[in-house]
């Protein structure tokens, strides 16, 4: 069988490798860190898995936590325009029952890879080197590049075509317990937040090693009002900065996590810096080989959109999917660019729609066009549904959010067909 | 407010819940590598890499020796000893890590010999 | 040479075990000295050529030159007895190759941290891997050059801020007896720790 080597056990690597030994491809998984030290490791930004990405990983066996996990059915958008009076509307996760759930990082990879290796894949627990990728070139039939930024992500240039610019940002997140519940609203709601004055920030349920907490996560530009990071301040100082930050920009966030304490003392909390872009999907060794880069490794989103671990699993079904169908043929660089061109048919609009998120304010104002549409989400459930359902599947904004005339267009219809 | 700290919340690993015990000894640069049946030849399938590996190990050695020896970078090494482990033409040795006390038995015996050795 | 009865030298064969001790510090603080000095073989020198895109960035948006460099890591070993080897591996001087020392610490007894007096700073860096992972014991050791110290053991704990309850020691890294007496104290330090620290779930 066609040997197949995966360089990292993150999100999409992992979610890959399970989906190849399950059609009996010989796949091994060579990562720096075994999975006792990413149980014991640092802290990741948190991130929700999305209703159709649960059903993918259900698929292969891999939704191990969602009857432990807080099910989050609903989401609520908060937009603080500054001068103006604060917007807010709720929509549901998905169709029916659906719902999201964010699980640790740590719980999850950790959980992964020994399931993997319990299955009968290769874990290889060693860092990696590029000297060690050609090598491997002539050993396997062919090398995913799957570790998130840094390390062999130099391996692959940036792309430009596909992205606008680079932003950095900075990210604090803080995993909490004694969170109030808004009014009348269940606690697993998750809330999202957008300052004109500040960044953003998201307040969402997750599982923690510890069991359901709450993560509050803060990202704004560099440099930015809310980054108030740069002489790393420890643990409980970090959060009683945040809950500062949110009680000037944020008032409602404030209410809710004024009593939070961390859930313990060391690894709660994380701060880091973070700069979006989209590299090219294909890697050129020194001797010439070629490696294909996946998810994070390629396309870095800001993280606020918290569409990292939805592009991840979409790049695994994208990449499993490529490589079954190609049956024996070579993986020559043609099928590597086409492989990722099939998960950017997703990932384009998932792009798309964070660098909006990430441009909100840079004008000052919002543009009549999302001012009305916003106006209108929080009048007509239909369009508040449609937004929040839009974060399991981006490219429905492109019929609509994305494009300010459509938008018009459906606000319009939608108006008309309540009499307003 | 209902997510507070209590014990009986805490995640227990896969391992401990669904995984099975694991049956092999993990890679590390000091494992010890021995080929299983040595009085017999390589299969020729292999690459030529993992034969040398092969005939190596007839004799006992460590991850490190044999990459060293061989002039293979360790990790590439530790991926080519987990193929032939994985076809059983390899006997991968136990670790002796220190981190459960029913090592330190082991641990007591090194002590001694250190002892013994350095005198 | 080889034995004709596999069977019964294989089962022997599959009790042996390895372990190992890493030997960390500044560039030239003695590290290979030691190594030298208890091992039962003449060290092995292993060389990594690392691009600089293999070194661990926290921050993506650098991008360094694909230069190479050539990382030097060094081992030894001494046979406890039929079934047990003990390994003694020297960590790269550089401390940016965080990633080569993770593989290297993975699964150790203990790491010692070998400190030349005249120059603290360089052992920063080592002690302060071990103390921010404390994923295993380790111990500080003094190398006496012209056999003596410039500090007292007190002034270099401050200095270096190594945990109280972490010993330090001075010792000759020319010499095997003395080299020997690191080991032993590692080991000690290890047991007890074993003893005193939960296990780890």
């Amino acid at each position: 069988m066609r040997k197949i080597l995966i360089v990292g056990a993150g999100h999409a690597g992992l979610h890959l490798a399970h989906g190849l030994l399950t059609h009996g491809y010989d796949v091994t998984v060579i990562t720096g860190q075994s999975s006792m030290e990413i149980r014991t490791g640092k802290p990741s930004i948190s991130q929700f898995t999305f209703p159709t990405a649960l059903d993918y990983e259900r698929q292969h066996d891999l939704d191990l936590w969602s009857a432990l996990a807080p099910q989050i059915r609903e989401q609520t958008v908060h937009l603080y325009p500054g001068q103006d009076e604060l917007m807010a509307f709720t929509g549901r996760t998905g169709e029916g029952n659906d719902y999201a759930v964010s699980v640790d990082r740590r719980v999850k990879m950790a959980d992964w890879l020994e399931y993997f290796e319990d299955r009968g894949g290769k874990v290889v627990i060693h860092g990696v080197t590029v000297t060690d990728l050609d090598y491997f070139s002539r050993m396997f039939d062919l090398i995913i590049v799957a570790v998130g930024h840094g390390e062999l992500g130099q391996l692959f240039d940036y792309d430009e075509s596909r992205f606008s610019g680079a932003r950095p940002r900075s990210i604090a997140q803080a995993h909490v317990y004694d969170v109030w519940p808004a009014e009348g609203e269940d606690e697993n709601v998750s809330w999202a937040a957008s300052a004109a004055e500040a960044g953003n920030i998201i307040l969402l349920p997750v599982l923690s090693q510890d069991g359901p907490c709450h993560s509050l996560v803060m990202v704004d530009k560099r440099g930015g009002p809310m980054d108030t990071w740069p002489d790393r301040p420890g643990p409980e100082e970090q959060l009683r900065r945040m809950k500062d930050l949110l009680r000037r920009y944020a008032p409602e966030y404030f209410e809710r996590t004024k009593d939070a304490v961390l859930i313990d003392g060391r690894n709660s909390t994380l701060v880091e810096d973070l700069t979006p872009q989209v590299r090219n999907p294909v890697g050129v060794l020194p001797s010439g080989g070629r490696v294909l880069g996946m998810a994070d490794v390629v396309v870095t989103m800001d993280p606020y959109v918290g569409q990292s671990w939805n592009n991840s699993t979409r790049c695994a079904k994208a990449y499993l999917e490529a490589i079954i169908e190609h049956g024996d043929q070579p993986f020559d660089e043609g099928f590597l660019v086409d492989t990722f061109e099939r998960f950017w048919e997703f990932g384009l609009y998932n792009q798309q729609w964070s660098e909006m998120c990430s441009t909100w304010w840079d004008q000052g104002d919002m543009s009549p066009e999302m001012v009305e549409l916003l106006s209108a989400a929080t009048q007509y459930r239909e369009i508040s549904d449609r937004w929040i359902r839009g974060w399991d599947y981006s490219p429905d904004y492109g019929k609509w959010l994305l494009d300010p005339d459509l938008a018009t267009q459906y606000v319009a219809e939608v108006r008309a067909r309540h009499g307003g | 407010m209902s997510f507070r700290r209590r014990r009986s919340n805490r995640v227990r690993p896969f391992t401990f819940t669904g995984g099975r015990t694991r049956s092999r000894h993990p890679l590390m640069v000091q494992t010890l590598v021995s080929t299983s049946e040595p009085g017999q030849e390589p299969p020729g399938t292999l690459m030529p890499e993992s034969i040398n590996i092969y005939k190596l190990c007839r004799e006992t050695r460590s991850l490190a020796e044999v990459s060293a020896e061989l002039n293979i970078p360790l990790g590439v090494t530790q991926v080519l000893v987990s193929d032939l482990a994985e076809q059983d033409l390899v006997y991968i040795h136990p670790t002796i890590t220190g981190s459960s006390p029913s090592e330190n038995q082991v641990l007591e015996r090194a002590l001694r010999g250190l002892e013994r050795l350095f005198q | 040479m080889v034995s004709n009865d596999f069977s019964s030298d294989k089962r022997s064969n599959r009790k042996k075990m390895s372990s190992k001790i890493v030997i960390a510090g500044g560039f030239g603080a003695g590290k290979t000295t030691l190594v030298h000095s208890v091992s039962e073989i003449p060290p092995v020198t292993t060389e990594a050529i690392m691009t600089e895109a293999s070194i661990g960035h926290d921050d993506n948006s650098i991008t360094p030159d694909k230069t190479t460099t050539t990382v030097a890591m060094d081992f030894g070993r001494i046979t406890i007895d039929d079934e047990l080897v003990m390994y003694m591996f020297g960590t790269p001087g550089q401390a940016r190759f965080w990633f080569m020392w993770d593989d290297l610490v993975r699964g150790a007894v203990g790491a010692v941290v070998v400190v030349d007096c005249r120059r603290l700073a360089d052992s920063f860096d080592a002690v302060d891997y071990f103390e921010t992972n404390k994923r295993i014991p380790y111990i500080v050791a003094l190398n006496k050059f012209e056999g003596q110290l410039d500090y007292t053991s007190d002034q270099v704990r401050e200095a270096l801020e190594v945990s109280p309850e972490v010993p330090i020691i001075d010792f000759d890294a020319r010499s095997r007896l003395s080299g020997g007496e690191v080991l032993k104290a590692l080991l000690r330090y290890a047991l007890e720790h074993n003893r005193t620290s939960e296990p780890v779930a």
